[in-house]
């Protein structure tokens, strides 16, 4: 599972396939085509984060490039304060320039677990990269809704999985429509769901991730695509310690 | 006529009265030795915790405690700490901001550690900082600068006049990160503080988007035995949108530590006092085996029960009384040496509670009760103890008693 904007394209992104129905749903594929939305796309785009807490509620505009789910680059544009942070990921590595300081850190460990940007989304959110495929058993359950699958994944023993089970919603072509998680007693911690679908070159995406904590009420944070190019090219050199705060 | 004759028929025996009494005076020297090393040890844990650490009284929002959340902030806070300051209880207070955020220097390295805002003078009042300063300077004014960790120095390659960088997630929901100067490196005893940095209180306030908010108030009173008296009026004054706890519902663990202690000291005098009052009956009882002729002999030439229970009485009392002159002797001396000089547990890092390393030199501290209590713990074991012999010489028949060779 891949989050945050580079992320939320990657879990967004829909292979095209022949559609299929609902008699013969097989979970394996489905789960592997979201698994592998994006995956080796590039992909450039102008994400708006809309944060809403308890305490404050806050607005960001910032540019994102892609290249696979391996590496991203996010530049803050808005607001003024924040603008020109950007975040470097490549693997499973996390670095943040801040221009109001001119430096450029590592993510450490023991920050992983931090919210990202203020977000609902922590740092390990932003670099954590699981298959539902693979670090998941799974069973079909029934769809609330026609032409949709709901499958229920439960993570294998040895699973760098933080959570009890997941159940995946998505449409048949592998569009997610919803995801919960639910920790290790069987509670529902946190929703993300899809919306605003678009076809953009011929691929079928969510145009809206909105993450949902459901310890903290009335509490989200919203990720929209303002604009998003697929195969765009993308500079590979963009991805380097040298060429952030540039 | 009664203590003449019992004095001399102590030194009888000369050889075994002296074991006795030695063996005696050296459990009473152990007992008052051990009692002044852990009263030491007590005050020394209370000072760094209580003194050092927590203050006797903390003050905070009402759900900061359970929560740790850094919006929990105290409401009203310049207010109350003016009250605070202005009663007569209390010593000093001092306002904190806490935060937990990412160190950097000038190299790679990073760390992540917790970080205060202090009132510089306040808090050097109270957890003594200024003094625990080891190179550069205690914080002096409210400009942005920084005192930080030896841990943390150590850890990021950071002298004083460097930079230290500092990165936290800011209450407006923004990266807040700022470059203060290095002014001093302090070592304290507690692991968090060491790896961690403080600035001027409005430098941590701006830094944490935080305006003129704390969340924390630490109250010094005069007198670490009276707090209990002192709460409620305490309590009054700041009325119950704060949460006011005495240092020993802040950190019970320490409470457990010196409850620990007291039951270690008890243990050690009853095992002490036992193998005392098996020694004066065990030595009594070989004395009065001996002297059975001539107890028949009293007892014969009319003294009565009474009166001999009062000899064997009054030698268990001397033999008490010389083994606390010898446990005195030895014990005194010693609890002055370890006083001054102090006991190297020999730990090198010293050992931890509540995050707070403790001093391995443990230095006695000695109190009336730490020398009275062992010493009367002896004339009451030597009274009790001689009793079964004294009680044992008085009734024998003296027909029977004479006889016997």
């Amino acid at each position: 599972m891949r989050l945050l904007p580079s992320l939320l394209l990657a879990a967004a992104l829909a292979v095209p396939v022949t559609a299929a129905t609902a008699e013969d749903i097989d979970p394996q594929a489905l789960l592997t085509k979201i698994d592998d939305a994006g995956r080796s796309d590039s992909s450039t785009a102008s994400v708006t984060m809309h944060v809403k807490t308890k305490r404050y509620e806050r607005t960001m505009k910032m540019q994102n490039w892609t290249q696979g789910t391996e590496r991203s680059l996010i530049k803050i544009l808005e607001p003024a304060k924040d603008a020109g942070i950007t975040v470097l990921k490549v693997d499973d590595n996390l670095w943040n320039y801040l221009p109001n300081t001119d430096r450029t850190m590592k993510v450490p460990g023991a920050m992983m677990s931090g919210a990202w940007m203020g977000s609902h989304l922590t740092n390990d959110d932003l670099v954590r990269e699981t298959r539902f495929s693979e670090d998941y058993t799974f069973t079909l359950g029934t769809s609330p809704n026609e032409g949709q699958a709901l499958i229920v994944c439960t993570p294998k023993p040895d699973a760098p999985v933080p959570w009890g089970k997941v159940e995946v919603v998505a449409e048949l072509d592998g569009v997610p429509v919803k995801q919960v998680f639910y920790d290790e007693d069987g509670e529902a911690v946190r929703a993300l769901e899809f919306s605003d679908i678009r076809e953009i070159n011929g691929t079928r995406v969510a145009m809206s991730m909105k993450v949902v904590p459901y310890e903290k009420p009335g509490e989200f944070t919203e990720f929209r695509f303002d604009e998003l190019i697929l195969d765009a090219p993308v500079d590979a050199s963009l991805f380097s310690l040298q060429a952030l705060g540039k | 006529m009664i203590s003449t004759m019992a004095w001399r028929n102590l030194w009888r025996h000369r050889r075994r009265t002296l074991l006795t009494a030695g063996s005696m005076g050296i459990s009473v020297m152990v007992c008052i030795v051990m009692n002044g090393i852990s009263v030491g040890f007590m005050e020394g844990l209370r000072a760094a915790v209580v003194d050092r650490q927590l203050g006797h009284v903390q003050l905070h929002h009402v759900d900061y405690p359970a929560s740790a959340s850094p919006y929990d902030t105290v409401p009203d806070a310049s207010t109350l700490l003016a009250k605070l300051k202005a009663d007569d209880g209390v010593t000093e207070a001092a306002p904190r901001v806490l935060g937990f955020g990412l160190f950097g220097g000038d190299g790679e390295e990073a760390a992540t550690g917790m970080f205060m805002g202090v009132d510089p003078a306040a808090e050097s009042n109270l957890t003594g900082m200024a003094d625990r300063v080891t190179e550069g300077a205690w914080l002096s004014s409210s400009a942005p600068s920084a005192v930080i960790g030896y841990r943390l120095a150590r850890d990021l390659k950071l002298a004083v006049g460097d930079e230290l960088l500092v990165v936290t997630n800011a209450l407006d929901g923004s990266i807040g990160d700022r470059v203060y100067p290095v002014v001093g490196i302090y070592k304290t005893t507690n692991l968090a503080l060491d790896d961690g940095a403080m600035f001027p209180l409005p430098v941590a306030q701006e830094l944490l988007v935080l305006d003129d908010a704390i969340h924390e108030i630490v109250l010094l009173t005069e007198d670490a035995d009276t707090i209990d008296e002192k709460l409620d009026g305490l309590t009054a004054l700041v009325g119950d949108e704060v949460m006011l706890r005495p240092w020993w519902e802040i950190s019970p663990e320490t409470v457990q530590m010196l409850g620990l202690q007291g039951v270690t000291i008890l243990m050690f005098a009853v095992i002490i006092i036992g193998i005392s009052a098996f020694l004066i009956i065990n030595t009594l009882l070989m004395s009065v085996y001996e002297r059975t002729r001539e107890f028949g002999v009293l007892a014969a030439v009319g003294t009565r029960p009474r009166q001999i229970v009062g000899l064997v009485l009054a030698e268990s009392f001397l033999l008490a009384t010389l083994s606390a002159l010898i446990g005195l002797g030895l014990g005194l001396p010693l609890d002055y040496y370890l006083a001054t000089k102090g006991l190297d547990l020999g730990m090198e890092e010293g050992f931890q509670l509540s995050g707070v390393v403790l001093d391995p030199h443990v230095y006695a501290e000695v109190t009336p009760d730490t020398v009275i209590v062992p010493v009367l713990a002896l004339f009451l074991v030597g009274v009790v103890g001689g009793l079964w012999p004294a009680i044992r010489a008085s009734r024998l028949d003296p027909v029977t008693a004479i006889r016997q060779d």
